[in-house]
């Protein structure tokens, strides 16, 4: 039993996809033959009938040729037997006629055989006179004899030319041949007769060696008719058992029919199975090729409907994927005041199914604009829900006011890559829109590209891993000056990965894109994707820009002097061991600061840190900001409870609050912010980069 | 996290004092490991020298232990510090406490006391 198939239109089960409309003409089509199969073997056939025809008529033809050649010797050696019976005749006549009856008989005796008589006769006025009988001994009288006035008129009739007159003698006791010769007058009225005798028994077998007529297979029949009585002899039995053919030829003044007989095949000729063989062979080999053209015609058709069905099929999918997409994305990003902002997606040429890259612009309030790009790995139904559900997320987190770097740890339980098998490159962009300022947080996602007057360079945010990816810390952030008339542009990996060349090849392509990057925001995005993907996207791609007017900028003046840049942003719980990690954290962000100044920063974020764990319910942020200008940073750290740190002094029975007392003593500047009404505080300091702060308070002394 | 700190603490019994040495980091992570290793030394040992040469990082949890120390054990003298790190001597001298232990650059200097 073979497994039923769906090729098999009419197998055990019913077909499972195709309507009957369709699946009707293509099973008839699997019934009929192509024309092309039944054209290769009528076309081989015919040339299989045509040399097997060929090779017939060359067999025949090779037989017939024999047979002829046949007759042709048996004639030309009844030829020679006539010319060697009449010589001897002739021979004795003109003996009779010079020298008389005597010197006749003298030569007739010679004479035989062949001759089993010879007779001198002598013809006058239409009369013949036997004249003499020559008989060897013991031999029989002339047969022709037996009727004298038979022989006389024989005789009588000779007439006297250069031909031999022959008579045949076949009666019930003997049977032979009579031949007379009679010379021209002038030479003498005499005819010479003599008898030779035939086997009673005609079929005589295979003549001998020496013959005239060895290995020839013949009939000889006096006269015209083939009748037994007329047969002289055979060498084969009769009626032939092979192909024969029969010749009437001349026999002295008679004729005789040669009746040729061809035995086994004739030598040469193609054996007389070859054309049974070629016969056989072509019927196979016409076969063979018709099934083959049958299937090739077949295999080329499926491949043909497939083909076309496929495409149609990878059509209608690319329009519902793309349909999709669209349906996914925001229909129209909001108009901001203070920004120009373009968005663009192109989808990927080759992908049929539903990508997993996004863009998204939420305003928060107005001053603030949160706007995220993202590209969620992989393609279909299950990245394009969890791009859905990271956009909304998104929106709601950036909605009520978390930073980017918060957004991006919130969303870190949405999707994880060991449960779901998915992950996601996400950039969240909070862009301060009056004072300039955009706090950039990326997880793992291709570096956003900032547009100043001095031209595009790519945004270098701290790396954070993607999300749905566990990562070593609590994501980061870095805060960029956006100036008046400056662009930031994010973008899937889409627009900037070929095969054909590296991610940095691909960056700098884009950042020496030749575009105009200071005309409108729209024709830059169509510019830079006619640059970067001319044919057409491989990949999906996602690009959102967004550029502050200066209009906005004008309206910042109290902001303007606002240079601190966001170094790193990171969540701890109250765990004591996160103190350790947060001083870590704070130094890795400021790897500038060295010697002296590291350990007192070391010092500073300890004592921070160890204050917020001791006092916050369950976790505390610390945030590093420099001001590259000023070389001073600025260390915050917000811990969820309330209550104001007070700078007790301390005793030495008493060890809390002597942090305060040492960041009094070591910060060049410190304060605690509390929001009125809400829990929690920022206690933060600032700390010169260029070596000891002397702008500090002195160090208090502590008493015993 | 994958910040790691450790501290490794080791106490020894000289004749005439206990030595406990202090390697690494010192804050409100590890303080409790200090705490511990220094409950083990009582009056009748001597005075008490801790070694901070080794040390790289203290902070005020870390203070708060040897002064805890310095307060069960009696005070006055009786526990002495070794350090020669500048970011240990800071933080003794911004906090006073260098004035509050008896602060001395190798540990037989604080054996003997002088």
């Amino acid at each position: 039993m073979s497994p039923p198939s769906r090729r098999t239109a009419e197998g055990p089960q019913p077909r499972e996809s195709g309507s009957g409309a369709e699946a009707a003409p293509r099973a008839a089509r699997r019934g009929a033959l192509h024309a092309a199969s039944v054209a290769v073997f009528t076309i081989v056939v015919a040339l299989a009938l045509g040399l097997t025809i060929a090779s017939t008529v060359s067999i025949s033809e090779a037989k017939q040729r024999y047979l002829d050649q046949q007759v042709r010797e048996v004639s030309s050696a009844l030829q020679a037997a006539v010319a060697a019976i009449q010589q001897p005749l002739i021979t004795s006549s003109r003996i009779a006629s010079k020298d008389g009856v005597a010197a006749f008989r003298v030569s007739a005796q010679a004479e035989m055989p062949p001759f089993s008589s010879m007779s001198l006769w002598r013809v006058a006025n239409g009369h013949a006179v036997l004249i003499t009988v020559v008989v060897p001994p013991g031999g029989p009288p002339p047969a022709l004899l037996d009727d004298p006035a038979a022989a006389r008129r024989f005789i009588a009739s000779v007439p006297a030319s250069s031909e031999l007159t022959v008579t045949a003698l076949f009666g019930l006791k003997v049977r032979g041949l009579g031949y007379a010769e009679r010379l021209s007058p002038s030479e003498g009225a005499y005819v010479v007769y003599g008898e030779t005798s035939l086997p009673l028994n005609p079929f005589i077998g295979p003549e001998p060696a020496g013959s005239p007529f060895a290995g020839l297979d013949f009939a000889l029949y006096f006269g015209r008719a083939q009748t037994l009585p007329t047969l002289m002899f055979s060498t084969v039995s009769l009626p032939p058992k092979g192909r024969s053919t029969s010749e009437v030829v001349p026999f002295a003044s008679a004729v005789v029919t040669v009746l040729s007989v061809l035995l086994g095949r004739p030598p040469g000729a193609l054996p007389p199975w070859v054309p049974f063989a070629i016969c056989g062979a072509g019927l196979a080999l016409a076969l063979l090729a018709a099934a083959l053209t049958e299937r090739l015609v077949r295999r080329r058709e499926s491949a043909e409907t497939e083909a076309s069905e496929r495409g149609e099929e990878r059509d209608t999918q690319r329009d519902i994927a793309q349909t999709l997409q669209h349906a996914l994305l925001p229909e129209e990003h909001p108009t901001f005041p203070g920004v120009e902002m373009a968005t663009r997606y192109v989808a990927g040429v080759t992908n049929l199914d539903v990508g997993g890259d996004w863009f998204d612009a939420i305003a928060v309030d107005e001053h603030h604009l949160f706007f995220t790009v993202g590209d969620v790995s992989g393609r279909g139904l299950g990245a394009a829900t969890v791009m859905g559900s990271l956009r909304s997320a998104i929106r709601a987190y950036a909605v009520q006011g978390d930073a980017p770097a918060e957004v991006l740890r919130k969303l870190d339980g949405l999707v994880s890559v060991g449960r779901d098998g998915y992950f996601a490159t996400v950039v969240c962009v909070l862009l301060d829109v009056a004072a300039g300022r955009a706090t950039i947080a990326s997880a793992g996602h291709t570096p956003a590209l900032l547009v100043t007057d001095r031209g595009p360079s790519f945004v270098d945010a701290p790396p954070n891993t993607p999300v749905g990816v566990v990562g070593p810390r609590a994501p980061r952030s870095v805060e960029v000056q956006l100036p008046a008339g400056a662009m930031l542009l994010a973008y899937t990996d889409g627009l900037v990965e070929r095969r054909d060349q590296s991610l940095d090849e691909g960056l700098e392509s884009l950042r020496s894109a030749p575009v105009d990057w200071h005309g409108p925001v729209e024709s830059i995005l169509a510019g830079v994707v006619e640059h970067m993907v001319p044919g057409g996207a491989h990949d999906d791609v996602a690009i959102l820009a967004v550029r502050r007017l200066a209009d906005a900028a004008d309206a910042t003046d109290e902001e303007a002097a606002a240079t601190w840049v966001l170094r790193a942003r990171q969540a701890f719980t109250r765990d004591r061991d996160e103190v350790p990690a947060a001083r870590a954290m704070v130094l890795e962000a400021v790897p500038e600061a060295t010697g002296d100044v590291r350990d007192a920063l070391a010092l500073l974020a300890s004592e921070l840190a160890t204050n917020a764990s001791l006092h916050a319910r369950t976790s505390f942020e610390v945030a590093v900001r420099c001001d590259d200008a000023a070389r001073r940073v600025r260390v915050e750290v917000t811990d969820f409870a309330g209550g104001e740190p007070t700078p007790r002094t301390p005793t030495p029975a008493e060890p809390r609050g002597r942090g305060l007392r040492i960041l009094a003593a070591t910060a060049s500047a410190w304060g605690v912010d509390q929001a009125p009404g809400e829990p929690g505080k920022t206690v933060w300091f600032e700390l010169g980069l260029e070596g000891p702060d002397s702008q500090g308070p002195k160090t208090p002394s502590v008493t015993v | 996290m994958g910040v790691i700190v450790t501290m490794d603490v080791a106490l020894e019994r000289a004749p005439g004092h206990t030595l406990v040495t202090v390697a690494g980091e010192v804050d409100l992570a590890t303080a409790p490991a200090l705490a511990s290793a220094l409950s083990e030394v009582t009056e009748a040992d001597g005075p008490l020298v801790i070694d901070l040469t080794e040390v790289a990082f203290l902070d005020s949890s870390g203070l708060s232990v040897l002064l805890q120390a310095r307060e069960r054990l009696g005070g006055g003298g009786v526990v002495r510090l070794v350090a020669t790190r500048p970011a240990i001597l800071r933080v003794l001298a911004v906090t006073g406490l260098d004035e509050v232990f008896s602060v001395f650059p190798t540990v037989g200097e604080a054996a003997s006391g002088s």
